[in-house]
């Protein structure tokens, strides 16, 4: 038996030398996912005792609203991606029984689906995206929901990546030859979760950009709030400069002053992302989270349909 | 360990030859399996289903949609309104213009009984549901495009829409209704 590398122990059960930097990715990633799956099996057990008429737990519909979202997120999302990449660790490098490789981008990936799935669960729970599975337009949510989904999904598709860096490595340097059944599963799932959060991303980083450049024209205060200043100059207030911010409301970001006026670099960067900008009127009118005072619904009862 | 099989090895050899009995049947299994769900998906249903919904889509601005609602429910209303929305009553044969906007169907339509109209559905603000029960029949109402779709009332009563996609905090109180006359 050959001597065990460094960094690594051996199981007495299987004989596999288990690199344990993959070890520690694998009980981190894994533990996450069974917290997850613990918080989702609550909300899951809070969302059916108030579908169930008589006890009704919950009366207030947006904290329904509120716990529908973040459970379907946490079972069908987090769980499932936190428990996939660590079985893609445990396929992909103690199966194979090799050294893992480039272990950082493991932690990295680790980090960026933690921030994502607490930033999701907050703006969800604190009832800033209570928009449920439908979050694509013109049902928005706020900015920084689409923000933690992108950096969930891009924590995801490290990890993805980095299993199939490890099992293509392994392979080169003559470690295994046909994959066991289960590492081999695993590259199936790691060929449809690549498919997936690609296509994901695809269709979430426009819509934050969309959403974050809306939110920034309603609010007039698109040049301050990309150069980073989070000045509350909004109502035609004279920056000193001669140049006016216009007022919320007005659907122009900038007045025509600052227009003419140098551009920021970061300005001109939108323009390529959205060749329209804010110069086009904006068209749409906000789109409130929230069934307040300020909101123009009516919510109206039927009469129960008279027994056929 | 050598000499253990299982999962977590690599298999000896080329693992489909020979390929075992129990897996060329299983093989055989699920082949045939698949083809007759995509024979049923794509061939069968369409042709011999009765719950099969042809339909047609148009775009519309959502605004020109609401002002051709707005339109038909002055035409046709029966000055009537059912919990604030107004009642129609369009003659058979006719358009009938359905807006699914948040959180209410408009108008509440009053049908005849054995008559076919063409429905009209459409939203003005997000993407709803229109869930007509207890029939089930289930469409997708997405704002900019019309959904046609021709409907004939077999049976007298109230029939009610349910909003079956989240569109909002009021998602749950979004119902309409369809009342069918003789």
């Amino acid at each position: 038996m050959e001597a065990l590398r460094a960094g690594s122990w051996q199981c007495q059960v299987t004989g596999l030398k288990v690199d344990r930097s993959a070890e520690r990715l694998i009980q981190f990633n894994a533990v996450t996912a069974v917290l997850y799956l613990a918080a989702g099996g609550i909300m899951a057990i809070l969302v059916a005792l108030t579908r169930w008429d008589a006890i009704h737990i919950i009366s207030d519909p947006e904290w329904f609203y509120r716990l529908v979202g973040a459970h379907g997120s946490a079972m069908l999302l987090f769980w499932i991606l936190f428990f996939e990449v660590a079985g893609l660790y445990f396929g992909g490098i103690v199966v194979l029984n090799t050294r893992m490789m480039a272990p950082i981008v493991g932690w990295v990936a680790f980090a960026l689906m933690i921030i994502g799935s607490l930033g999701m669960m907050v703006t969800m729970l604190t009832g800033r995206a209570t928009v449920m599975f439908t979050a694509y337009p013109p049902l928005e949510a706020s900015q920084w929901f689409y923000l933690a989904y992108v950096l969930f999904a891009v924590g995801a598709l490290f990890a993805v990546i980095l299993f199939l860096v490890n099992v293509v490595g392994a392979r080169l340097r003559g470690e295994v030859q046909t994959l066991p059944l289960f590492t081999f599963a695993m590259l199936a799932a790691a060929i449809i979760a690549l498919f997936s959060i690609i296509s994901g991303a695809i269709a979430i980083v426009p819509l934050w950009l969309k959403y974050r450049r809306d939110r920034l024209c309603r609010s007039g205060n698109l040049s301050a709030a990309l150069l980073g200043s989070r000045s509350r100059r909004t109502a035609d207030q004279p920056r000193g400069d001669g140049r006016h911010l216009v007022r919320a409301g007005d659907n122009h970001c900038w007045s025509e002053a600052d227009q003419r006026g140098a551009q920021p670099l970061c300005l001109r960067a939108l323009h390529l992302l959205h060749p329209d900008g804010c110069d086009t009127p904006y068209s749409g009118r906000p789109r409130p989270r929230h069934l307040g005072a300020d909101d123009q619904y009516q919510l109206l009862r039927l009469p129960p349909c008279s027994a056929a | 360990m050598a000499n253990r099989t299982g999962t977590l090895v690599a298999p000896r050899g080329r693992w489909w030859s020979p390929l075992g009995k129990d897996e060329k049947l299983w093989f055989s299994m699920a082949a045939v399996w698949a083809v007759a769900m995509f024979a049923m998906i794509f061939f069968i249903w369409p042709a011999v289903g009765d719950r099969q919904q042809t339909f047609e889509g148009y775009r519309i601005s959502e605004a020109e949609f609401a002002t051709l609602t707005q339109q038909f429910i002055e035409e046709h209303g029966t000055g009537e309104n059912l919990g604030g929305i107004p009642v129609v009553a369009p003659p058979p044969g006719s358009d009938v213009y359905l807006m699914a906007t948040r959180f209410q169907f408009r108008p509440v339509v009053q049908l005849q009984r054995g008559e076919t109209y063409r429905f009209l559905i459409s939203s003005n603000d997000v993407q709803h549901g229109f869930s007509l029960q207890p029939d089930n029949i289930n469409l997708q109402v997405i704002p900019g495009y019309i959904l046609a779709v021709e409907l004939t009332p077999e049976e007298t009563g109230e029939y009610e829409i349910v909003c079956n996609e989240y569109c909002g905090l009021g998602h749950h109180l979004m119902l309409g209704r369809i009342t069918v006359v003789e």
